[in-house]
């Protein structure tokens, strides 16, 4: 049965390192989303297993098979690239069955496949088209259609939705998923877009520089992210700078900008410490009206933003301090809520607060780097 | 395109969505004068433009893709517009100086194209297209070339910018969360034709047209039969089961489509017997925020389930046996369409 692992593997393009000492098991029917900004090494991690690169170091195997010097075709594996080439030349249905048919399919089995593949891609009514006939989703869709004729059990999905519309997106990404769970294909799907990786995939890879910064369960990403980055990449985040003012047996008070003092659970820091607090969009409360009670982690400021989302409505406030937080709220409870101007309390529960090291080169250059 | 009829105000950030083909990228090559109508005319600031050729119409223009002058650092490329149009540098100078604080290129006048990021990239050109002066910027497909990530961060960046500016934008988007989040107003196109106008509010919560209620957003498409009102509602039955809306319809449609967003949906263990709809739940993912459910109801129809992330909402999972309640201010009601529900709704 198909399972994939990498161990210790490196690339290099000249002087530049696109993947690192990088060590990797993907399990048998598994859906994995591999997640990461442009030029994280995400595609040529895809090009390492497919065959198409070979690593300067490390070792891949699949199905326990020490694969590194298989030729592609050899490796039971579909590679679906960002930029693919069909047969100008061919129809719809004779590019899909093309693979079948050079495999020794007979020419009526080839088609049986290669209509379900186009059924399941949603290309039917376009079987008789010519490649340059079709939008550029739909030549997207047939390229993932011949990928999945090919017969491979490990599929290698390099963007498949990224020439999508975006409503469109949304709506294949569950069928992408559920073809893949009902075919038992081992699936790696490389995106940029965090939010499609957290729907189809069963375990997610965060990749930066050619590394792995974080992986698991598309909750576990989200809730527990290890770092800045795998935060500010992987859903709505807030930063906020400070000092450790002080550490007790429950958590610590952290002194943020113009004296504003926050309260979180954390307690492995030392007082002193410059520190970034994360919270998620989601997890901050706003309140109307005026303070009623000395209460920690009630912040004052002003409305500053509002952007409607459709299933949520975002708020932006500026605190009295000079941070700025965002609030996402389900629209159901947050519609035409607070007004632009509107002064209101921001309130954060110590819970939902992780506390991460001052980057070495600054919160800013951290987040720029996206 | 055909026959399309819009009026953009002073100051507003209009944004035009539509699926691919849709005729919303001719839309605004029309009013950049960069194609030609074949019928009817064009007015910028109360002016007829059709014979106007592309740089008099005092417009900025970008593309989605990225088209910067790879030997020339940021200050030069954004100075080219200017130096092209034969004014001395120091005339626009201080409006360079506005924009580029305002963008945060500040620091990065001296960076070749190389160097930069594709967001700041991308700002680059924006500022390009706006030290010339114009009042008016056209946008196709401005972020269509960046990672999702930076998309979500560089729109709020645009629209302030339009905003504390004073500029009238004019924004191309295949993305309708992108829209939404920053227009006045939103033009909706399928087939070269407006399909609707309105605030993003005014179409998410009461979209007038079935494309408009599948495009801006999810939502359940239920068919089924008007049966008679009752205390200002009608009541619909969808598969054996009674709904109820606050939607006015006439009577005499008969065959009918409800539509629901799948936050909007309610969904517990258990409900009062006469107004849920028992299911099970058969699938689950998770988004940013929320939980997304696929619940195969008694009636055997798939209803989509959105819930906020939180405790109670982890406490669901597949297989469990739930009651979900479609309330009524929610409901919206459209008479069926005569191409069919698939084809009214379809996205391709």
């Amino acid at each position: 049965m198909p399972s994939i692992k990498m161990v210790n593997v490196t690339k290099r393009y000249g002087n530049v390192t696109a993947i690192k000492d990088l060590s990797l098991t993907i399990n048998d029917g598994e859906y994995i989303c591999v997640l990461g900004p442009t030029g994280s090494g995400k595609t040529t991690l895809l090009k390492l297993i497919a065959g198409i690169v070979k690593p300067d170091g490390g070792e891949i195997y699949i199905d326990g098979k020490l694969v590194n010097e298989f030729p592609p075709q050899e490796r039971n594996v579909a590679y679906v690239p960002q930029y693919y080439a069909l047969f100008p030349h061919m129809s719809v249905i004779d590019n899909v069955a093309f693979g079948p048919i050079s495999r020794g399919f007979s020419k009526e089995e080839a088609y049986k496949v290669s209509m379900q593949m186009l059924e399941i891609t949603r290309l039917t009514w376009r079987a008789n088209s010519f490649p340059h006939e079709l939008s550029g989703g739909m030549q997207q869709r047939l390229a993932l259609a011949r990928g999945l004729a090919s017969g491979a059990k490990i599929l290698l999905l390099d963007e498949p939705l990224g020439a999508l519309d975006a409503r469109l997106r949304v709506e294949l990404r569950y069928k992408l998923r559920n073809m893949a769970k009902e075919n038992n294909l081992t699936t790696i799907h490389v995106t940029h877009d965090q939010e499609e990786a957290m729907v189809v995939a069963d375990r997610i890879v965060v990749l930066r520089n050619g590394e792995i910064q974080q992986e698991g369960p598309p909750s576990q990403v989200y809730n527990e992210p290890r770092s800045i980055f795998v935060a500010h990449f992987v859903g709505g985040a807030n930063f906020f700078e400070g000092f450790i003012a002080e550490v007790d047996q429950y958590g610590s008070w952290i002194q943020l900008r113009n004296g504003f003092l926050l309260r979180v659970n954390d307690i492995s820091r030392v007082v002193g410490e410059r520190v970034v607090v994360m919270v998620r969009e989601e997890k901050v409360e706003v309140i109307k009206g005026v303070r009623r009670r000395e209460e920690i982690n009630l912040f004052p400021g002003v409305v500053s933003e509002v952007s409607f989302l459709g299933d949520f409505i975002s708020y932006s406030i500026m605190l009295d301090n000079g941070d700025k937080v965002n609030s996402k709220m389900p629209s159901i409870l947050g519609l035409e809520k607070f007004r632009i101007g509107e002064r209101v309390y921001v309130r954060l529960r110590p819970e939902d607060l992780k506390v991460y090291q001052y980057p070495p080169h600054g919160l800013y250059k951290e987040l720029e780097v996206i | 395109m055909k026959n399309v009829n819009l009026q953009v105000e002073d100051k507003e950030y209009l944004c035009i969505i539509g699926p691919s083909g849709c005729g919303k990228t001719t839309l605004i090559k029309c009013i950049a004068g960069i194609i030609k109508p074949d019928e009817g005319e064009i007015y910028i600031g109360g002016r007829l433009v059709n014979n106007l050729p592309i740089e008099d119409r005092e417009i900025g223009y970008v593309f989605q893709e990225i088209a910067l002058f790879p030997h020339m650092n940021v200050y030069e490329n954004i100075c080219y517009g200017p130096f092209v149009k034969g004014w001395s540098i120091s005339k626009a100078e201080n409006l360079i100086r506005e924009i580029l604080n305002m963008m945060g290129l500040y620091d990065r006048v001296r960076d070749k194209p190389d160097a930069l990021s594709g967001g700041a990239k991308q700002k680059t050109a924006v500022a390009r297209a706006l030290v010339s002066g114009s009042k008016l910027l056209l946008l196709d497909e401005p972020l269509g070339s960046l990672d999702a990530k930076v998309r979500r961060i560089l729109r709020h960046e645009l629209r302030r910018l339009v905003k504390d500016l004073g500029l009238t934008a004019i924004h191309v988007t295949h993305d309708q969360e992108e829209a939404m989040s920053i227009a006045d107003r939103i033009v909706v196109m399928r087939a070269g034709e407006i399909v609707e106008i309105g605030t993003p509010i005014e179409l998410y919560m009461r979209p007038k047209n079935l494309f408009t209620a599948n495009f801006v957003g999810e939502a359940n498409f239920l068919v089924g039969n008007f049966i008679g009102e009752e205390d200002d509602c009608v009541k619909i039955d969808v598969g054996g089961k009674t709904l109820y809306s606050k939607c006015k319809i006439n009577p005499e449609e008969g065959r009918v489509v409800v539509a629901i967003r799948p936050e909007f949906v309610i969904m517990r263990r258990t409900g009062p017997p006469r107004e849920v709809w028992r299911g099970v739940i058969e699938g689950r993912a998770f988004l940013s925020g929320s939980i997304r459910f696929e619940v195969r109801t008694e009636n055997d129809i798939m209803v989509a389930v959105k819930k906020p992330l939180s405790s109670e909402a982890l406490k669901f999972e597949i297989g469990d046996e739930v009651a979900l309640i479609l309330p009524r201010e929610f409901l919206l009601i459209y008479p069926y369409p005569k191409e069919g529900l698939k084809k009214a709704i379809s996205i391709e």
